[in-house]
């Protein structure tokens, strides 16, 4: 009954978004405005079927019907409710049922939002794309990646339940939708972007539109990043967060260009600037997020967060050639039209080192591209076998990261158009004194080698400037100094500041040894003692664990444990964790047969590391704030795209 | 001015100082520090590109135990990769800077630089245009409605 | 800060020099992206085709293999095994596929030993001690070295692996998973 209904809900969702999206075209093409309201049902349709899929598919996990494709994969009676829950986007098919849920979401709040402009072309056009987009996905659940098929049960049939990684931390529960809000959140600016480019109304407005939406897309992005990093520290054992690996640089990638495009927005809207360049980076960052998917998704490049391989990654390779080349396209035929007035005065301004931020990023998306596809280009071009990793991407991110901690100190103080000597001197010494500060206190705790002091330097630089704007904001308007885009921008420029701070440290000074140990051995490492205590076990019907005690230091017992999942006959390692302000004291053991046999102990210490996730939530904080409508401006600063006043507009 | 100026060569001193003795003061690499590169800088054959050092697969352990073994027996760094990578060639995590790979390091600093001039010539060029008339009622739209932050 | 007054513009030139240049970048940026998308195709289409698991020591001369044997002590060196069949196997007391296979293995030295074919395992991971024990209970009266470097020199990535060594000291076998005697013997003379 579920694989009929879930079914259903597919081919409605599907045609309705044919209708909307072909029907809409011709539509606002033929220029019949009185008929878009039918679009608008069309939209609700999806959104209407995205929820009724998910509530199916939710439901007929929750009864185990075990007919329906999908619960045989992920389904088992053992998985407590959470991870039962969370079962939804713990496999590719199931996983699009949440794009697309998120994807209906987006369009059911443009719909609410802009329920006053139905007639616009430029909204109707952005309907249009979002219900392009939902076209593909629809077309993907109703065809080859359907979690609905009716299967029979085998009579040997054995459950086998979710990935085992993807039931043993509440975290899985939030790190993808969290993601999927972001990647999925991009498709509304591109959707504008987009209608921008076909309806030719190229200036500010579609930019307006979609400010905030961005905002919330990057602020989701980050966090869903932040997540899946320290879910990837606490579950996967393996003593880091960031591997660099093909499926995390896919995420990484629309958040940089993502980055970029908050940036030199802001050029545009005040200066009216960079039009073809926002543009093709609000285009980029979608084009990214679909690139990701295709690299989760088809197992093409080998990493270890990938999803199983399927026929599914060349329809999404499809996906990212249309959206691709669709932009170029548009930029190119447009590309006339998109010529901005204005110009940049100066290199002390804050529209240049708005350039300046672009450049870096750019390098920096451009590094990771190119990293993550050259071992394909290189099996190519000679047969041979490449792999690059962490050593590659780390020596191309620490000169470009120092960069963009220097250029964060001095950005935010520079006013637009020109700056004097004096205020440049006046505005960054304090935090320039901050800096020196941090240098002094890095080489005082201990840390050594110029790089990584100097990445202290460079962060407490950053700091002191964007704690200066959030002082002097506050300062002036009270509590609303912290809310809206420029002091929210600032709390997340602190955000940033932490993590990379967090990063330096963690990274520079990461110590990770593997000893051996007996029952009552001690092992001595950078001044802790780790004692083995001995172990213990229990099972359940879903898995056996077995734990090894760690006393550290004479007081707490640790347990890091290894856990044998009986329906996949996978065993998992387990990682205890003691988390600190100064340093994280990470212990991870190998399996042993019985409690008490001598174990192998990796520990693994870094420095700082709570200082990363305490970045990345004061980053999310910060984005929720900048959305926050914040001080009204004086009229006649509003950004515009008709700045220069005596220039007669034409067209 | 004066002023200002002794201000900022103090903090640009005091800077250097600093780097400086953050340069000197560093001992030479242990020998558990240089095992922990080693561990870092190879590929897990059979692991999806995860380094020896982060995975539990037999082969990572076996080729962990091999570094360790070559090091405390006085190999060289070089004597160590030749002998990994005559097994798995490709399995050194840092592409090497010569052949075809050699792209990999040069493509990204030509980008950057190519973009730097871009941008050094955008800075003080004037570029002509105008927006529409659409566009300028969606812009005093947006503004009235007062949905524009700050 | 807020100063929003700009000097006019010289000229309003729609049709200036920099006319078109959006659509020459656009044109380009196009074309690297096409050679990506082509890139990615043809990793799609292509793969599977190679899981990188054969050895690159098929027809190669053996790499060294010496050490005591951990149940008796005595030397074993595989230079003093030319002019023999020689059957090299990679295992560790921890790894599933090498308890199956060991059975197979045990019958084949009954069929072997007669024959002149020498047999010797390499462990891998695992103390000396428990592999002897291993060997004491399961049975194999063959070869058991222990050599950190030896699966390095061989190339061994999953356990189990077995590797045939003509007389003539070539590698001529390479088997990854648990091993049959029937395997074994369908590549041996007699």
């Amino acid at each position: 009954m579920y694989s009929i209904l879930g079914l259903a809900a597919a081919v409605v969702g599907l045609a309705a978004s044919v209708l909307g999206a072909v029907g809409g075209a011709f539509i606002l093409i033929t220029g019949r405005r009185h008929l878009l309201h039918t679009v608008r049902s069309w939209a609700w349709i999806t959104v209407g079927t995205g929820v009724a899929m998910t509530v199916v598919m939710l439901r007929a996990l929750s009864v185990r019907d075990y007919t329906v494709d999908y619960v045989q994969q992920v389904g088992s009676p053992n998985t407590p409710t959470l991870f039962n829950i969370a079962a939804l986007w713990s496999s590719l098919e199931g996983s699009l049922l949440l794009w697309i849920l998120v994807l209906g979401g987006f369009t059911g709040a443009m719909l609410v939002k802009f329920r006053d402009r139905r007639d616009d072309e430029l909204f109707g056009w952005a309907l249009v794309v979002m219900l392009g987009v939902s076209v593909f996905f629809y077309a993907l659940v109703a065809g080859p990646a359907n979690p609905f098929t009716a299967v029979t049960v085998p009579a040997d049939f054995t459950p086998r339940g979710p990935n085992p990684l993807l039931q043993n931390h509440v975290l899985v529960a939030f790190h993808p939708p969290m993601l999927y809000l972001g990647y999925v959140g991009f498709t509304v600016p591109f959707a504008f972007a987009t209608a921008a480019l076909i309806t030719g109304r190229l200036g500010e407005g579609w930019l307006l539109e979609t400010r905030r939406w961005t905002v919330v897309a990057y602020g989701f992005l980050t966090g869903g990043i932040v997540l899946g990093a320290w879910w990837s520290y606490e579950v996967l054992g393996w003593g880091g967060y960031w591997a660099w690996d093909p499926v995390e640089n896919a995420s990484l990638l629309p958040w940089l260009t993502g980055t970029a495009y908050l940036h030199s927005v802001m050029v545009q809207e005040r200066r009216g600037m960079l039009r073809v360049w926002n543009l093709a980076l609000v285009c980029a960052t979608f084009c990214l997020t679909v690139l990701g998917t295709f690299i989760t998704r088809s197992g093409v490049i080998e990493s270890v967060h990938a999803f199983s391989d399927g026929p599914i990654g060349a329809w999404f390779l499809v996906l990212f050639g249309i959206v691709t080349f669709g932009s170029i396209g548009l930029i190119a035929w447009r590309g006339d039209q998109l010529r901005s007035p204005g110009s940049i005065d100066s290199p002390w301004s804050r529209e240049a080192s708005f350039l300046a931020n672009n450049l870096l990023f750019g390098a920096m998306a451009f590094v990771v591209l190119l990293g993550t596809v050259f071992p394909l280009l290189a099996e190519l071009w000679d047969g041979s076998r490449l792999t690059i990793g962490s050593p590659y991407f780390d020596s191309m991110a620490k000169p470009l990261g120092l960069l963009m901690l220097f250029l964060m100190a001095a950005a935010p103080i520079l006013p637009w158009r020109k700056a004097s000597g004096e205020v440049l001197s006046e505005r960054l010494f304090w935090p320039a004194v901050i800096g020196v500060v941090s240098m002094a206190l890095a080489l005082v705790f201990g840390g050594r080698g110029v790089a990584p002091v100097l990445g202290f330097g460079l962060g407490g630089f950053a700091g002191g400037s964007a704690a200066r704007q959030v002082v002097l904001a506050t300062r002036r308007h009270g509590w609303r100094g912290f809310v809206g885009r420029t002091n929210g921008g600032m709390i997340v420029h602190l955000g940033v500041v932490l993590l990379a701070v967090g990063l330096v440290a963690a990274e520079s000074y990461k110590v990770d040894r593997t000893v051996r140990l007996e029952v009552g051995e001690t092992a001595s490492v950078n001044g802790h003692e780790f004692t083995y205590l001995g172990g213990g076990g229990d099972q359940n019907g879903r898995r056996v664990r077995i734990w090894a005690e760690i006393r550290i230091d004479g007081q707490d017992v640790y347990q890091p444990a290894t856990t044998l999942y009986r329906e996949q006959g996978v065993v998992v390692p387990t990682p205890s964790v003691r988390p600190g302000f100064s340093e994280d004291l990470f212990l991870v053991t190998d399996a042993v047969q019985t409690p008490g046999d001598p174990v192998r102990l990796r520990i693994v210490i870094r420095p700082m590391v709570t200082w990363i996730w305490a970045g990345g939530g004061l980053m999310f904080l910060g984005t929720l704030l900048a959305v926050f409508p914040g001080r009204r401006r004086r009229r006649g600063t509003e950004p515009t795209s008709v700045a220069i006043p005596d220039a007669a507009p034409v067209g | 001015m004066t002023g200002r100026l002794v201000r900022w060569v103090a903090v640009l001193a005091a800077s250097i100082g600093l780097l400086v003795v953050a340069a000197v003061d560093t001992g030479a690499e242990t020998e558990g520090e240089r095992v922990q590169r080693l561990h870092d800088s190879y590929a897990c054959p059979v692991c999806d590109g995860q380094s020896v050092a982060d995975s539990n697969a037999s082969v990572a352990v076996a080729i962990r135990n091999f570094i360790s073994d070559e090091v405390a027996a006085g190999a060289s760094d070089d004597q160590i990769r030749d002998d990994i990578l005559r097994s798995w060639p490709g399995s050194l995590l840092n592409p090497p800077g010569e052949g075809f790979a050699a792209l990999v390091w040069v493509l990204p600093v030509l980008v950057t630089v190519v973009g730097a001039t871009g941008v050094a010539f955008a800075v003080g060029r004037r570029v002509e245009g105008s927006a529409t008339s659409a566009d300028e009622q969606l812009v005093a739209a947006a503004r009235d409605s007062g949905g524009s932050g700050a | 800060m807020d100063d929003q007054l700009h000097e006019a513009p010289d000229v309003t030139d729609l049709d200036g020099p920099r006319s078109g240049s959006a659509r020459r970048i656009a044109l380009g940026v196009g074309a690297v992206l096409a050679g990506l998308v082509l890139v990615l195709g043809l990793a799609v289409a292509t793969r599977g085709d190679d899981d990188g698991t054969a050895s690159g020591l098929l027809g190669q001369r053996v790499p060294a293999i010496a050490g005591d044997d951990v149940l008796s002590g005595a030397p074993f060196d595989i230079d003093q095994t030319r002019g023999q069949w020689v059957v090299v196997n990679f295992f560790g007391t921890w790894c599933p596929g090498c308890l199956v296979e060991h059975p197979e293995l045990v019958s084949f030295e009954q069929w072997a030993e007669p024959r002149g074919v020498e047999m010797v395992s390499v462990v891998v991971n695992d103390p000396p001690e428990r592999a002897a024990e291993f060997f004491r209970n399961e049975g194999g009266t063959w070869n058991v070295v222990m050599d950190q470097r030896t699966s390095i020199d061989f190339g061994v990535a999953q356990l189990p692996e077995t590797f045939l060594i003509s007389p003539d000291g070539t590698v001529v076998a390479h088997w990854t998973g648990s091993i049959t005697e029937a395997n074994l013997r369908a590549e041996l003379p007699g």
